[in-house]
């Protein structure tokens, strides 16, 4: 079996040119660099808030800007960065990066890593639409735009939030844009996780993954289990105050708090989800740096792990101070303080990688690292004494918070990611940073980020609150103030020098060549940047330090890949013969198995598509239109929405026979027809369905909450209408799920297309029987959603039953198409066999829906 | 009959990885929606049934405890059985089998010890204040 040959290669992964093919871009690559770029763009945003607010702040009683003005600053500034810089800037880099460390050619799903850019960017420009239009306000006579900026902080608190005391659309855009933003976070945390568990190279078993790739894993599945609370509480909070939906009303039974829960059942992960892969950078540069490999790597693994699945735990300690029950609060302060075992771990092992040096490289990557472990470490303990809840009783609200988590986040996250510019700039770009500049920058901003937040630990403890727009003179934080004003303009001045650091190496910097480190880890054995397919011949991997293993020690300070982008070729999956450079290729990655990375089949990669470029843009619009009252651009938008699916879902020439499958990876005879669980796109599904269900879970727990703590659940005289014409329609539903599998059952036994389509038609049907069932039903039993509570929860769940339905059918409808036309046979029954596990899905959520919704008994005084 | 040994090599495996994380997950929701109410009870705020309150929260702690802890022993045999020697390095000590074993291994333990703390964490803080 011949290697394929580059010309061949490139032809069939490269970016076709012009505008169209920067729009289509799915490549890893590009997406995962686009998702960093516009995180640094929104870190810079978001930094120009804060600098506007340490300069109100930097006097007594000043008034450079009022309250209004700086709750809106604030509010911006912490959106900006937790969802719109930190998680994007760590989510792309593992776009980047994952591939290359585990030697694949590109992540399994590409349009939807796309798509998740899309409503990233879209979400962004939705956040900071009414500050562009205040800005216009400035060059337009009379003000004609509307000042809509939202100000209710980062964390949007109800009644505060609710549109009673927020009426202008401020809100309105942020919470769409943050939806917009975790469901970009999710599209990527599937990617990620299906493409590390399925994509490895041979060889990359999980005793040899790089801690990076350990770190994206976790984060990947922190995400998937904590996003859709958000996306959850912010369609409720909207709906509240879009509708009139009481869920945080507590005149009308909702619950204020239930929104604090949801947010910060995400919230907290969240920032674990931005500390782990900086940790990650971390282990993946101390190695390196200091010639030997990472001390207790089996010890970091379970820190990371553990500290991802911890950070689940810990929601209400953001919580200590809203009077909840202290029994509840103990135990989340006992988890709060279990965090600091492993985070202790992973420090322990990096100071003793540091110890055990062969040569410490002191560059500015490194110092970047060691100004990590210093301020992380400072954030850490800090983070223990508000663990403690009597502390945090005293230091709640205060500045003594602000910094502790300014501590962490920007020393326990920006620091390694500056590090990682300094780190992997040379791989992407083939240029050098200057090092000068580059440790002219380090100290700046070290400086300056100690200088800004060190004595806010004081200024907190001496009671100065947050969010304060001013403070009177003769309090004792004067000095204080100011000189964590100064602090960050020089924070500022730092960065900045990184930006023109960067811009500089780009022009014309020195060439890095392929591994300018002499590092062990694959994405070195790629050409710096990397070539669009990445790795010539897929890597077969014998050891955690790969590249170093194979020249035998680290010392082998000379060492460089013979050719770039050729993974050893020898000893690679494929052959020593060059094949022809007409060669006619596909776009593919491998598949391999869970445990031991055996190959299972080839992945058919789709090329280059504005699909979801216009899916993301037309859900913009959409939300857009929604929050203006424009329901006539809304509706052609949301019209549009299921035809671009169906455009990119339905199977074209090249799906249905790719060109050589198998030759670019040296597996011709491995199966690339495959379906059920050892497929990566059945993975993908059951991923995405696992986080639909979790939506369905938060909507569950929403509705017992606020049953468990209302005065009287149903209120008097509201009922959910009657249970055994509900029953009727599971019973369709149930029928229809019956039809797809026989369908499904048919297509393995080789039946025509005919019976098949015949049966998914059966189960459109009965689909559309049940919903029209749901619908009468509701219109005609369910009380009106704005009067409690209670009616509101049971007209969403209501709702959310209606469109699981409506899109199983939908999809259902599509298949049924597919098979009249025969293109199901016994190898070809992906679409089937996904259909079938939708509707299993449907079944099982209205199996809990209707359980909560109509078995719960009657509680409290009714 | 390969697939099928596999899945019946990987479900002890899950098993030991991630069984003290499940029972702590359990402890947690279990203990917070147990303890809101008994405290609320214990306000005169609400009505709903006496419950051996103390009781009930040791029992919560004392099953996901011992589920944790048969998650550990699980996983101390895995990783004996794939030969129980440190998986700090490489190469030739080991596969990806071993090494998750290992990483059930301390996690069931930490999982564990969050456990017993949650437990006993009413007995340095006031519970229902």
């Amino acid at each position: 079996m011949a290697r394929p040959s580059s010309a061949a290669l490139d032809r069939a992964w490269r970016t076709p040119a012009g505008i169209i093919g920067w729009l289509g871009a799915v490549n890893h690559k590009p997406v995962g660099a686009r998702f960093v770029a516009t995180a640094i763009f929104f870190f810079l945003i978001g930094g120009l808030d804060s600098l506007v607010l340490r300069t109100q702040l930097a006097v007594p009683e000043n008034d450079l800007v009022g309250a209004p003005e700086f709750a809106q600053l604030f509010t911006t500034h912490g959106t900006a960065m937790m969802f719109f810089f930190a998680v994007p800037m760590v989510e792309g880099l593992g776009m980047y990066f994952v591939p290359l460390m585990i030697g694949a050619r590109d992540m399994p799903f590409p349009r939807l890593n796309a798509l998740g850019y899309w409503l990233f960017l879209f979400g962004g420009l939705l956040l900071y639409f009414p500050t562009l239009a205040d800005i216009a306000n400035f060059f337009l006579p009379g003000d004609p735009l509307p000042r809509h900026i939202p100000d209710g902080g980062w964390f949007a608190y109800p009644p505060l939030t609710s549109a009673a005391h927020s009426p202008d659309l401020g809100l309105d855009f942020w919470l769409i844009a943050v939806t917009m933003a975790e469901i970009s976070a999710i599209i990527g945390a599937v990617e990620i996780v299906v493409c590390i568990a399925r994509n490895r190279a041979p060889g990359m078993t999980w005793n040899r993954l790089p801690l990076f790739v350990w770190s994206i894993l976790a984060i990947g599945i922190a995400i998937l289990l904590a996003f859709p609370s958000i996306v959850t509480g912010s369609v409720l909070l909207e709906l509240e105050r879009k509708l009139a939906l009481p869920f945080y009303d507590a005149a009308l039974g909702g619950q204020p708090l239930l929104w604090q829960h949801l947010f910060w059942i995400f919230g907290h992960p969240e920032v674990y989800i931005q500390f782990l892969p900086a940790t990650g950078v971390v282990s993946m540069i101390l190695v390196p740096f200091t010639r030997r490999p990472i001390v207790a790597y089996g010890l970091i693994v379970v820190a990371i792990l553990s500290t991802a699945l911890f950070s689940l735990g810990l929601w209400v300690h953001h919580m200590f101070a809203t009077g909840l029950p202290w029994l509840g609060l103990t135990i989340f302060s006992a988890s709060s303080m279990m965090i600091a075992i492993p985070s202790g771990i992973q420090v322990f092992a990096w100071l003793a990688t540091l110890l055990a040096a062969r040569r410490l490289q002191l560059n500015t990557a490194m110092l970047f690292v060691l100004g990590f472990l210093l301020t992380f470490t400072f954030g850490g303990l800090t983070g223990v004494m508000v663990a403690s809840v009597p502390f945090d009783l005293q230091a709640h609200d205060t500045y003594f918070v602000t910094a502790h988590f300014h501590y962490v986040l920007v020393g326990g996250v920006v620091f390694p990611i500056f590090a990682g510019i300094y780190y992997w700039f040379p791989k992407v770009f083939g240029r050098l940073l200057d090092e000068r500049l580059g440790k002219l920058a380090f100290w700046l901003t070290f400086i300056g980020f100690n200088a800004t937040f060190l004595l806010q630990h004081n200024l907190g403890l001496l009671g100065m609150r947050r969010r304060v727009h001013t403070y009177e003179a003769g309090l004792g934080w004067d000095e204080m103030n100011f000189i964590s004003t100064v602090g960050a303009f020089v924070f500022a001045a730092g960065f900045l020098l990184i930006l023109f650091s960067m811009f500089r190496a780009w022009r014309g910097g020195p060439e890095a060549g392929p591994n300018p480190w002499r590092a062990s880890t694959l994405e070195w054995a790629t050409a710096s940047p990397p070539e669009s397919y990445n790795f010539r011949v897929i890597p077969d991997v014998r050891s955690r330090e790969p590249l170093w293993h194979e020249r035998g020690e680290p010392q082998a300070a000379d060492f460089q890949p013979a050719h770039a982008g050729d993974w050893a070729p020898a000893e690679g999956v494929g052959g020593q013969a060059e094949g022809s450079p007409d060669d006619e290729l596909s776009r593919e990655t491998l598949a391999t198995s869970l445990m031991d990375t055996r190959p299972v089949h080839n992945v058919i990669l789709p090329g280059t598509t504005i699909a979801p470029l216009a899916l993301a843009l037309m859900i913009a619009v959409a939300g857009f239109a929604f929050i203006a009252d424009l329901y006539l651009l809304a509706l052609p938008a949301l019209l549009a929405m299921p035809l671009i699916v169906g455009w990119w879902l339905w199977p074209r020439a090249e799906d249905l026979q790719p060109v050589n499958p198998g030759r670019t990876l040296g597996q011709p005879d491995l199966p690339w027809r495959v379906s059920g669980p050892v497929s990566t796109p059945w993975w993908g599904l059951a991923l995405g369905l696992g986080v639909v269900g979790l939506i369905v879970m938060n909507l569950v727990f929403s509705y017992l909450y606020l049953a468990l703590l209302a005065p009287a659940w149903p209120p008097s005289g509201q009922v959910g209408g009657p249970l055994p014409l509900q029953l009727v329609a599971l019973g369709l539903v149930l029928l229809g799920a019956v039809a797809a599998r026989l369908a499904l059952r048919w297509a393995r036994g080789g039946s025509g297309g005919g019976r098949m389509a015949l049966a998914v038609a059966g189960s459109v049907a009965v689909g559309l029987m049940a919903l029209a069932l749901l619908l009468d039903q509701a219109l005609a039993h369910l009380p009106d959603p704005r009067g409690s509570s209670y009616a509101a929860m049971q007209w969403v769940l209501t709702a959310t039953r209606a469109l699981l339905l409506l899109v199983i059918v939908g999809v259902s409808a599509a298949v049924a198409v597919q098979a009249g036309q025969g293109l199901f046979d016994r190898q070809r029954l992906m679409a089937l066999d996904h259909v079938v596990l939708l509707w299993y899905f449907v079944v099982a959520a209205w199996l809990v829906i209707l359980a909560v919704a109509y078995l719960l008994p009657p509680l409290g005084a009714a | 009959m390969k697939a099928a040994g596999r899945r019946r090599d990987t479900l002890p495996l899950i098993f030991a990885v991630t069984g003290g994380a499940w029972a702590w997950t359990l402890q947690l929701w279990l203990s917070w929606i147990v303890g809101e109410p008994l405290c609320f009870l214990q306000l005169g705020d609400r009505t709903l049934g006496a419950a051996p309150g103390a009781l009930l929260w040791v029992a919560i702690g004392l099953g996901t405890g011992a589920l944790a802890g048969a998650a550990l022993v699980a996983s101390y045999r895995l990783w004996r059985g794939e030969g129980g020697q440190s998986v700090t390095d490489e190469p030739g000590n080991g596969g990806p089998r071993r090494f998750l074993a290992y990483t059930g291994l301390v996690l069931n333990v930490l999982f564990l010890l969050a456990i017993a703390m949650g437990t006993t964490s009413p007995l340095w803080l006031p519970a229902c204040a």
